[in-house]
């Protein structure tokens, strides 16, 4: 097999375990910019190395070795300690789930985006600080002048009505099939 | 050991990624997880909503519309395309290997175009690419920057754009990793790695321009300001004044002209800084019998450089330090590529003895490009200092104007009062 083949069909291999890969980085780093960072360098590692790798191996577990370490990468950059879930841990239970794939993701995220169009002026501008501005909740406390902890309260309570909502969606949704 | 308390499951699990845990309420996490199959689904079940919450608003941002309900072979195909793309050109960055993107897996792009390429320079055989939501396309001097784009810069090469209908331009240097969008008409910029310069028109009050790094933000109305992301990030004006944001101590400061900041431990403070800019007091083309004004770097014919650069003079801390070196060429030569590295030698010793590596550039340079590399301060003595240039081996030549040419060596510094 020539080494272009190769390329292509282990990323052919990444590409279907991505969602996998996405939920594993994203629940250890909780940053959503450093994980399409980490996958783009997944990907890169994948390519510079695939005339090294056994096809007669999984891929999965190479790729989550490759994730483990680009993740550490990250941290190490960061200068912080990683205050994360063991990666053993979530190695051992986050493939298992399918919850981050497509074909489980694209309707919830079409369910989700009308269920936010749906709140209250207040909590979309929250909302906006949160994931569009990418601010903290102390800064979002401070922002609009409440405590930290209510930030958290009302945060948790947002994307708990926010799930209620997509589910009730997507029933209807079913149903209607 | 204790049975963990199954009631807190959905409280820890949404504050894991609202805020950090403490080691403690981690450890009682992971208990759970352990031991809990249902707190295993929620906490997979939480993480998806949390990560697709940052989706639709990054999606958003790029007033992009959502994507389609089902992954066509086509969408496929551009996704493996576009990780293929982010190979070739981040592989120039690792490798220094030639490395085009082929115009096959370039797309049309449909992001609203924000700015416009107003200076471009990549060295033959590299690239500047651009992935937005999937797609991939090649930068070329008539480029447009659109909403969303992620750009990676290899070294050696430039870039800047300006954005459309003001004078705003942002430049970047080589290594550099940005991601550019548009947050409801405010200018919004990630600078992931590498170093920024700004030169801002006014902005209206309630839209600021903002960039972002992992450490940092920096509030902008109009001024011209550095910023270097690297292990922290440093802001330095030149003028007008930014609002410097540490993520990490959750400070705040105003940085006027002239002052510069970062987000190193301890109380955010600006501080005055200067410029020093030390040309090069002698350079010799170390084997090589070539003109004056010229210094080879051949590691086939055994050619290096020597360089030397008198620091006697230089008061306060140096922050930062960068060569900044002409790069020529011989008749049809197009610059230079491979792994420059650059040691501090023993002074008077013709490069022999002791040699600490200070710097190395791993990319090409263009012939009549400045060719600049980041020093390590700290490797930087007072006095005399003399460096070797060497090359690896297996690419091309670099030729440098030297001390006696017409664009000497130069040692650009960034000093602060100790």
């Amino acid at each position: 097999m020539s080494e272009a083949v190769l390329i292509e069909t282990l990323l052919r291999r990444f590409y279907a375990n991505q969602g996998k890969l996405r939920g594993y980085v994203f629940s250890a780093t909780r940053d959503y910019h450093a994980t399409e960072d980490i996958l783009q360098e997944i990907a890169i590692v994948v390519a510079k190395k695939a005339s090294v790798y056994d096809t007669s191996r999984p891929a999965l577990p190479w790729f989550m070795g490759i994730a483990r370490n680009q993740i550490q990468r990250h941290y190490r950059a960061k200068g912080k300690d990683a205050l994360n879930i063991s990666y053993e841990l979530l190695e051992d239970f986050v493939p298992m789930f399918t919850s981050y794939d497509n074909d489980e993701i694209t309707e919830r995220q079409l369910a989700l985006k009308r269920c936010v169009e749906k709140l209250p002026q207040k909590q979309r501008h929250i909302m906006q600080m949160r994931y569009v501005e990418e601010l903290d909740c102390s800064q979002i406390s401070k922002t609009v002048g409440r405590s930290i902890q209510g930030i958290y309260g009302l945060l948790k309570r947002m994307k708990n009505g926010l799930r209620k909502c997509v589910d009730f969606q997507l029933q209807q949704l079913e149903a209607i099939k | 050991m204790n049975k963990p308390d199954s009631t807190k499951t959905p409280d820890l699990i949404s504050e894991y990624y609202l805020r950090e845990l403490s080691p403690v309420e981690l450890n009682e996490l992971q208990e759970l997880l352990r031991s809990d199959p249902d707190a295993r689904l929620q906490f997979v079940a939480h993480g998806r909503d949390e990560w697709l919450l940052h989706h639709i608003h990054h999606l958003q941002t790029q007033k992009i519309i959502s994507f389609n309900p089902r992954k066509t072979r086509k969408r496929k195909i551009q996704a493996i395309a576009a990780a293929v793309a982010i190979v070739a050109t981040l592989g120039t960055v690792l490798f220094s290997k030639s490395a085009t993107i082929s115009e096959m897996i370039a797309s049309k792009p449909s992001a609203t175009a924000l700015a416009r390429v107003s200076d471009y320079f990549v060295y033959e055989g590299q690239a500047i690419s651009v992935v937005n939501d999937g797609h991939v396309r090649k930068l070329n001097a008539a480029s447009k920057i659109r909403v969303g784009d992620r750009l990676v810069i290899p070294p050696g090469c430039q870039l800047s754009f300006q954005y459309l209908e003001e004078n705003t331009e942002i430049s970047l240097a080589g290594g550099s990793r940005v991601y550019i969008t548009d947050n409801d008409g405010a200018k919004w910029i990630r600078l992931e790695q590498g170093r920024l310069m700004a030169d801002v028109d006014k902005q209206a009050e309630e839209k600021p321009m903002r960039l972002v790094t992992r450490d940092a933000e920096v509030i902008v109305l109009g001024t011209t300001f550095e910023l270097l992301a690297e292990k922290i990030t440093r802001l330095s004006v030149s003028s007008g004044a930014v609002r410097f944001n540490s993520k990490n101590s959750e400070q705040s400061v105003v940085v006027n002209s002239g002052c510069l900041v970062d987000s190193s431990d301890g109380p955010l403070a600006s501080v005055p800084y200067r410029m020093v800019h030390l040309v090069s007091t002698a350079t010799k083309s170390l084997n090589a019998p070539v003109e004056p004004q010229m210094i080879a770097v051949d590691p086939v014919r055994n050619y290096n450089g020597l360089l030397s650069f008198d620091l006697k003079d230089v008061q306060g801390k140096i922050l930062e330090a960068k060569l900044r070196m002409r790069v020529l060429g011989r008749e049809l030569d197009i610059g230079g590529a491979g792994d420059l590295r650059l040691y501090r030698v023993q002074p008077g010793k013709n490069g022999n003895g002791q040699r600490v590596e200070v710097s190395i550039f791993s990319g090409g340079a263009g012939r009549n490009k400045d060719l600049v590399m980041d020093l390590d301060p700290s490797l930087l003595e007072c006095g005399e200092n003399e460096f070797l240039l060497t090359l690896d081996k297996g690419r091309n030549d670099f030729w440098i104007c030297s001390a006696k040419g017409p664009v000497p060596p130069m040692l650009e510094l960034k000093v602060v009062e100790e």
